[in-house]
C-alpha cells in the first residue's frame, strides 16, 4: 500500500542543510498496525505527516497505492485526506466552536455528501463510540479519553483506508489510554491500515510490527 | 457557504463577543458618520441639478477690471446683457434675470399679515426657464399686467390658507420720506408650489422685471452697472469645450463703451452653490456653501472610514491568527484553500455586514445632531445610488479587511499551521505594524488639524480689529426707511442705558462693493477716478467704535446734511498717493450729484472693516443723514428692558418691517461661522478617530499579551518589576505611535499650511501643536496599552505559569 524510496526530509538552517530524516526505505501493507519509536526529535512526526501528505520530501519517492504521490498536484493531495486518509492527534485538535456531531460531520461537509447520508453516518458512529448522549457537547464539556474517541470517530468517519496516529495516546491517562489501544486495534481488526507514534512500549504492542527510528535512520524494523 | 461554516462562523463571534463587539461598533459608527457625510455631501453637490438641462445652464459672472482697483468678480451682470448677447450669439436659447426686489418686509392681505424674506423681480421667462409648477395661476399670463405678484406657498398658506388667493390684493407699506408712508397694491397672480430645498434661488414672492427702471440711467451706465443675476441656457452641449464665453468680447465691442473694462465669463449652473466664494454681490445664492470645506468633510470621512478599517482588517487578522491551528485540522480532514478562503472571508463580510446594518440605526439616531453641527436644514435622502454605494462600501470592507489573514491562513501547509498555533501573532508582524502606524498617521493628522484650526478660529475671535465693537446693538431699518434714521435716532438715543447712537449704510465687517471715487492729485489738480467703498456713516460713528484718527477729526454734525466731509483710512492715502497733508484734499463721487465737491477732514488708523479672510482694503467714510442701519452703545444692565423700548420705538415708526436687532460682538463671531463649524466637526471627528484607533489597540494589546503570558509569568518568577513588565509591554506600541506621529506632523503641517493661506490673516502653526499631538498620541496609546498591560502584570505567575 504504501512504499517510500530513499525518503529525505531536510531544513535549511544557516547555510547548512540539517537532515531530519535520510535515506528512510519502509514498505507498509494494507492491513498492517505500524508502531513508529524513537527518541525525542528524531523524526518521527516527520515522517507521519510525509505519509500523510501534509509535509513533502525533499528527495525520494513515495508509491501509495501503485501511485506516485511526490508528483501529486495539491488538488490531489487533497482529495486522498477527503477519501483515503484519517488522523489522529496528540492533542485531539478538535474545533472548539464545534460540537461533537458537528467536529465529527465536518469531513463528511468537505466530501461534500447529502445531508441525509452525513446524519445516518455520524449517527453510527456516535452509537458505535457509546457518545450519542454527547453529541450537543462542545470540546471543553468533554473528558481528555472521550475528546480523544471524538478525534478518532472523526478521523474514520469518512471510511479512510488508512489512519495515522501521531502519539494518540499522549496527553490521556493509562487507562482510557488502553481504551483509545483497544479502539485502533478494532478498527485495525476491520481492515484499516494503522500507523502511530508513540513513546510507550506496552501501546506499541498493539501493533504487529515496530519501526525504530534514530537521528532520520531507520534504525530497526521488527514483526512482533 | 453552507449552514455549518455559519454557525461556526456565529459561534466564533460569540467567542470573542468583546473584541467582535468592538470591531462592529467602530465600524458601524465610523461607517455612520461616513454615511451621514455622504448624503451630506450628495446633497451639496447635487444643487440645482434638479433641473433637467442644467448642463447647459450658466450664470454670467461679470469681472471688472477697471484701473485704480483690483479685479473683482461679481455674481451680476448688467440688465442689458441678456437680451444684447442672446441676439447677438447664435448659441443662446435663452435668458433670465433675476433682480432682489425687497427683502425682510411686511405684506399684508386677507386682513392678515406675514413676513416676506425676500422678493425679486424676474423676467417672465422664469416660467420657461424652469420648470417649478404653479398651485394657482396660469404660467402664461402671471405677468400681463405690472402690479401682479406670485406668492410662495408658505406665504399664501400663511395670508389665505388652502384658499386660492389669485385675483386677490397683496399689499405692502413703506416710508416714502421722512414724512409720509405710501402703500403698494399688488395683485396675486400665481402661486408657485415650493422649490427643490437644493436650488440656489429661495424666494417668497415674485415681480416682473420692468426694464423702464433702467432707463433713467445713462447709456454708459447702463451697459456697466451691474443690477441683476442673468442666467443662459445654451444650445446643448454648445459650451462644452467651456469656450462660449470667449466669443463674448467681440459681441460687447459693438455697442458697449469701454467694453475691455469688464470680462464676462459663464459659470455652469450647477457649480452656483458650492463655486461661488470669490464672488462679490452674490445675495441670491441660498446658504451658498464652499467647496474646500466640502472637502475637508470628504477627507474627514475618508479618513474615519480608513482608521476604522484598519481596526477591522487588524482585529480579523488578529482572530485569524489565532486560529491558523484549526486550519491545520481542517487541511488534513481534506479543506481546500478555497475553502478556508471562503471561511475567513465570509467571517470578515458577516462582521462588515451586521456592521452595516447597525449603521443604518446610527445614521437615524445620529441625523439631527449632525445637521446641528453642519448647521444646515438639508434633505438628506437615502438615493439608490447612494445605497447601492453604501453596500458596496460594506462588501468592499468585508473582503479588504479578511482578505490577508484568508489569504495567509489558506496558503499555510497544515504543518505549518500546526507548528504556528504556538507563535502566530506578535505586534512585530510588519501587516499589522503597518497598519497601526497608518491609523495612528491618520488620527495625528486630525489633531494636528483640529488644533490649527483651532487657534486659527482663537486668532480671529481675539484679534484686535483697531475698532472696539463691544455691546453695541445694531438695528437695520431697512434701506427703504433710510431718511428716517435721524429721527428714529434720535428718539433711541434718548431711551435710558444708551450712552451713545450712530449709524450707517453698511455694516462693519462686511463693508464691500465699490463707488467711482473722483479724487484730486495733489499735483496734476487733476480729478482721478478711483473704484472703492464709500460708506455713509452719522459723523459719531467715530467715537462709537472707538476708532483712532491719525489726522484731522470726525465730521461736523452739521456737516451730514450739507457739507461732503470725508474720513479715509491709512491704505487710501497709499493707494491714491497722497504724500502731502490730506486734511481738504477734495474728492468727489462719481455721478451723484456730480457738482458736488467734497473734502477730507480726518484719516483714521487702517481697521479690520472686512473679514479676516480679507486684506484690509482703502475706504471712505462719508458723513451722511441716511444711516439705516443705527448703532447703539448700551449699558448691559437692564437689557430686556432697553430692547423693548427699541422696539417700542420701530413700532411707531416703521410699518414695513419686523423688529430686529443684533448684538454687533455676536455678528462678528458669526462672520467666521464656517470656520467655526468646521472646527467643531473636527473636533469630533478627532475624538472619535481616536477612540476608534484606541478601542483597535486595546484589543489588539489585550490579544499579544494574553499570548505572552507565560512569559509574564516567568519574568515575574525571575523578579520582574510590575513596571517594568508594563513597560516592557507597552514599548513595541508606544513606539509605533511615535513612528506615526513623526509620519503625521509634515504632513498636516503642509496641509494645514495650504488651509492658512487663505485667510489674508493666520496665525503660525506653533510647535508645541505637534508636541502636543505626540503628547495626546503616546498618552492615549499608553493608558490603553498599560490597561491590559498592568492587568497581566499583576496576575499570580503561578495561575500563568500552570495553565500552559
Ligand atoms: N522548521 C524547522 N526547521 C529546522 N528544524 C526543524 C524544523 N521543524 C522540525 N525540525 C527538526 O526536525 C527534527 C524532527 O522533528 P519531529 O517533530 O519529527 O521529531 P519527533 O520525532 O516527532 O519528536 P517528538 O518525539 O518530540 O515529537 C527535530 O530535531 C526538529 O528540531
Ligand atoms: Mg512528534
Amino acid at each position: 500500500m504504501i512504499i517510500l524510496k530513499n525518503i529525505e526530509r531536510y531544513y535549511n538552517t544557516g547555510s547548512q542543510k540539517t537532515w531530519v530524516l535520510k535515506n528512510i526505505n519502509i514498505q507498509v501493507n494494507k492491513g498492517d498496525f505500524v508502531t513508529i519509536m524513537g527518541p525525542s526529535g528524531s523524526g518521527k512526526s516527520t515522517l507521519l505527516n510525509i505519509i500523510g501528505m501534509l509535509d513533502s520530501p525533499d528527495a525520494g519517492e513515495y508509491i501509495f497505492n501503485d501511485e506516485p504521490v511526490h508528483t501529486f498536484s495539491e488538488k490531489r493531495r487533497t482529495e486522498l485526506h477527503k477519501h483515503a486518509i484519517g488522523f489522529v492527534f496528540q492533542a485531539y485538535h478538535l474545533i472548539d466552536e464545534l460540537t461533537v456531531y458537528e467536529n465529527i460531520e465536518m469531513p463528511l461537509l468537505y466530501k461534500g455528501e447529502r445531508k441525509p447520508d452525513r446524519q445516518s453516518r455520524v449517527a453510527d458512529i456516535l452509537d458505535r463510540f457509546n457518545i450519542v448522549g454527547k453529541k450537543d457537547l462542545f470540546p471543553a464539556q468533554l473528558s481528555g479519553g472521550q475528546q480523544q474517541l471524538v478525534g478518532i470517530a472523526r478521523a474514520i468517519i469518512g471510511r479512510p483506508k488508512l489512519l495515522l496516529a501521531d502519539e494518540p495516546t499522549g496527553n490521556l491517562h493509562t487507562s482510557q489510554g488502553e481504551m483509545t489501544m483497544d479502539l485502533l486495534r478494532q478498527l485495525n481488526s476491520e481492515g484499516i491500515t494503522i500507523i502511530q507514534v508513540t513513546h510507550n512500549e506496552k501501546f506499541a504492542e498493539y501493533g504487529n510490527r515496530v519501526i525504530q527510528i534514530e537521528d532520520g535512520f531507520v534504525r530497526t524494523d521488527t514483526n512482533t | 457557504m453552507n449552514t455549518s461554516n455559519l454557525k461556526l462562523i456565529w459561534r466564533n463571534l460569540w467567542k470573542n463577543a468583546n473584541i467582535s463587539a468592538i470591531n462592529i461598533i467602530g465600524l458601524s459608527v465610523s461607517l455612520a458618520i461616513s454615511a451621514l457625510i455622504a448624503l451630506f455631501l450628495n446633497f451639496e453637490g447635487g444643487f440645482d441639478k434638479s433641473n433637467a438641462a442644467y448642463g447647459d445652464m450658466y450664470r454670467l459672472v461679470t469681472t471688472f477690471k477697471y484701473p485704480n482697483s483690483p479685479e473683482r468678480e461679481t455674481a451680476l451682470a448688467s440688465p442689458m446683457m441678456g437680451s444684447y448677447l442672446q441676439r447677438e450669439s447664435g448659441d443662446i436659447e435663452a435668458y433670465l434675470r433675476v433682480m432682489t426686489d425687497i427683502e425682510n418686509f411686511i405684506g399684508r392681505a386677507n386682513e392678515r399679515e406675514t413676513t416676506i424674506k425676500k422678493s425679486l423681480q424676474v423676467d417672465t421667462s422664469f416660467f420657461t426657464f424652469f420648470n417649478y409648477p404653479l398651485l394657482f395661476g396660469d404660467k402664461k399670463s402671471v405677468f400681463d399686467k405690472p402690479e401682479n405678484i406670485v406668492i410662495a406657498r408658505q406665504v399664501s398658506e400663511a395670508l389665505f390658507g388652502a384658499e386660492n388667493p389669485v385675483g386677490k390684493m397683496f399689499d405692502y407699506t413703506f416710508s416714502l420720506d421722512a414724512e409720509r408712508d405710501t402703500t403698494v397694491h399688488y395683485m396675486i397672480s400665481g402661486v408657485l408650489d415650493d422649490l427643490p430645498k437644493n436650488s440656489h434661488l429661495q424666494f417668497d414672492a415674485l415681480t416682473f422685471l420692468d426694464d423702464r427702471q433702467f432707463e433713467q440711467q445713462e447709456m454708459g451706465n447702463r451697459w456697466h452697472g451691474v443690477n441683476t443675476n442673468t442666467y443662459f441656457r445654451v444650445r446643448p452641449s454648445a459650451n462644452a469645450d467651456g469656450k462660449l464665453a470667449e466669443s463674448f468680447p467681440k459681441l460687447l465691442k459693438k455697442e458697449m463703451p469701454n467694453s475691455d473694462m469688464v470680462s464676462l465669463s459663464l459659470q455652469p449652473f450647477s457649480d452656483i452653490h458650492l463655486g461661488s466664494m470669490a464672488l462679490e454681490y452674490d445675495h441670491n445664492n441660498f446658504q451658498k456653501s464652499d467647496r474646500k470645506y466640502m472637502k475637508v468633510l470628504g477627507l474627514v470621512a475618508i479618513f474615519i472610514l480608513l482608521i476604522s478599517s484598519i481596526n477591522f482588517a487588524n482585529l480579523t487578522t488578529v482572530l485569524g491568527m489565532r486560529r491558523v491551528q484549526e486550519v491545520g485540522v481542517r487541511k488534513s480532514l481534506g479543506a481546500t484553500g478555497a475553502n478556508i478562503l471562503g471561511q475567513f472571508l465570509g467571517e470578515s463580510m458577516l462582521m462588515a455586514m451586521i456592521g452595516g446594518g447597525l449603521a443604518i440605526v446610527w445614521v437615524e439616531l445620529l441625523r439631527k445632531p449632525f445637521l446641528s453641527l453642519v448647521g444646515k436644514d438639508v434633505d438628506m435622502a437615502y438615493t439608490p445610488a447612494m445605497i447601492s454605494w453604501f453596500i458596496g462600501a460594506v462588501i468592499l470592507l468585508g473582503l479588504l479587511a479578511g482578505i490577508y489573514p484568508a489569504i495567509q491562513a489558506a496558503r499555510y501547509s497544515a504543518v505549518e499551521a500546526f507548528k504556528n498555533s504556538v507563535t502566530s501573532l506578535s505586534v512585530k508582524r510588519p501587516f499589522v505594524q503597518g497598519l497601526v502606524v497608518l491609523q495612528f498617521v491618520l488620527s495625528g493628522m486630525l489633531i494636528i488639524g483640529a488644533l490649527v484650526s483651532h487657534n486659527q478660529l482663537k486668532y480671529m475671535q481675539n484679534k484686535d480689529l483697531g475698532f472696539n465693537y463691544a455691546q453695541v446693538v445694531e438695528i437695520d431699518l431697512g434701506m427703504g426707511n433710510g431718511w428716517k434714521s435721524t429721527a428714529i435716532k434720535k428718539e433711541l438715543a434718548a431711551v435710558p442705558g444708551v450712552m451713545e447712537a450712530s449709524g450707517s449704510s453698511a455694516s462693519l465687517g462686511t463693508l464691500d462693493g465699490q463707488n467711482g471715487l473722483l479724487v484730486r492729485n495733489q499735483e496734476t489738480k487733476q480729478f482721478e477716478n478711483f473704484p472703492m467703498a464709500t460708506v455713509r456713516v452719522a459723523p459719531n460713528f467715530f467715537r462709537l467704535y472707538d476708532m483712532k484718527f491719525v489726522v484731522g477729526h470726525a465730521p461736523t454734525e452739521e456737516s451730514a446734511s450739507k457739507e461732503m466731509e470725508f474720513v479715509v483710512n491709512q491704505s487710501f492715502l497709499e493707494k491714491v498717493g497722497l504724500k502731502g497733508d490730506p486734511i481738504g484734499n477734495e474728492i468727489m463721487i462719481n455721478g451723484f450729484e456730480a457738482d458736488k465737491v467734497g473734502r477730507i477732514v480726518g484719516v483714521i488708523h487702517d481697521i479690520h472693516h472686512n473679514t479676516l479672510h480679507h486684506k484690509i482694503e482703502p475706504i471712505s467714510f462719508l458723513a451722511s443723514d441716511f444711516t439705516p442701519i443705527i448703532s447703539l452703545k448700551v449699558n448691559p444692565a437692564n437689557m430686556q428692558a432697553v430692547l423693548k423700548q427699541f422696539q417700542a420705538v420701530w413700532n411707531e415708526h416703521i410699518k414695513d418691517r419686523p423688529f430686529e436687532y443684533k448684538f454687533v460682538d455676536e455678528r462678528f463671531a458669526q462672520l467666521y461661522e464656517s470656520e467655526n463649524r468646521l472646527g467643531q466637526i473636527l473636533l469630533v471627528a478627532t475624538i472619535l478617530s481616536i477612540l476608534i484607533a484606541c478601542l483597535g489597540l486595546l484589543a489588539l494589546s489585550a490579544f499579544i499579551i494574553q499570548q505572552r503570558t507565560k512569559e509574564i509569568g516567568i519574568r515575574k518568577v525571575l523578579g520582574a518589576t510590575t513596571a517594568g513588565i508594563v513597560g516592557l509591554l507597552s514599548k513595541d506600541f508606544l513606539k509605533l505611535v511615535i513612528l506615526s506621529m513623526a509620519f503625521a506632523s509634515p504632513l498636516a503641517y503642509f496641509l494645514m499650511e495650504k488651509w492658512l493661506q487663505d485667510f489674508a490673516y493666520h496665525t503660525n502653526i506653533a510647535w508645541w501643536v505637534f508636541a502636543l499631538t505626540v503628547a495626546i498620541g503616546v498618552s492615549v496609546a499608553f493608558v490603553t496599552v498599560s490597561f491590559q498591560g498592568i492587568k497581566a502584570a499583576l496576575a499570580n505567575p503561578v495561575n500563568s505559569l500552570r495553565s500552559e
